[in-house]
């Protein structure tokens, strides 16, 4: 089949769980207390769980952070979308 | 509230999402995932699978996923290796190849069955070695 992986597979005799971190650059606007606001190129759902690393001229900071809100807006002529992000540790 | 907006040079970020997977089938050249979350087609992601104490990592780059018919919100997420880079010591080619040459025993890879070859398929670019 053209287009299909070749190599043999395999199955595992025991579980493998993980995740797929998935990163996406961001511009980040501003802060609040305990807020982050942040441009994305992609909208998020509200409450989702993500991890932030802001990196600026110091050293990269990374932080959890909770969507509490996305709409979208229009900068520059394209669609984007403003994340407000709880910062919740 | 609105934010205090920072001056200065602009200030970048990186956004991660975590989408909890579970490995089906494994090949050299690629993966097979399940996953309660949709993934898009050409995302590139960082893919870590625990095994009992180790985990192992490598970037992947989501070549197909498809919604399992009868399975609620249930995908078959298809990724392929992006081989950029040497396998590290934690890559899951590097552990792959080692339970395949026999050197790590505590876990048994059996050939995954030709109709889940076939239903399982992934699409790739068609520029891995076999």
């Amino acid at each position: 089949m053209p287009g299909r992986r070749r190599d043999q597979r395999f199955t595992l005799s025991v579980p493998w769980e993980g995740a797929l971190r998935v990163p996406a650059d961001v511009t980040i606007e501003g802060y609040g207390d305990n807020e982050v606001w942040v441009v994305s190129a992609t909208p998020a759902h509200r409450d989702e769980l993500l991890t932030l690393d802001a990196i600026g001229a110091g050293p990269s900071v990374t932080m959890s952070v909770r969507v509490a809100d996305s709409l979208p807006v229009l900068i520059d002529g394209i669609v984007r979308h403003r994340l407000r992000l709880a910062i919740v540790g | 509230m609105n934010p205090n907006p920072l001056e200065g040079p602009e200030v970048i970020g990186m956004l991660a999402r975590n989408v909890p997977t579970r490995l089906v089938d494994i090949s050299r050249t690629g993966c097979l995932l399940e996953s309660a979350q949709r993934v898009e087609v050409g995302t590139v992601g960082e893919l870590r699978l625990q095994l009992q104490q180790d985990t192992f990592v490598d970037d992947v780059r989501i070549t197909r996923c498809v919604l399992v018919e009868g399975s609620g919100s249930n995908y078959q997420v298809g990724a392929e290796f992006v081989q950029t880079q040497r396998p590290g010591e934690r890559s899951i080619r590097r552990a792959i190849a080692a339970i395949l040459r026999g050197l790590d025993t505590t876990v048994r890879l059996k050939r995954a069955p030709a109709k889940a070859a076939v239903v399982n398929s992934v699409q790739t670019t068609g520029e891995e070695a076999s």
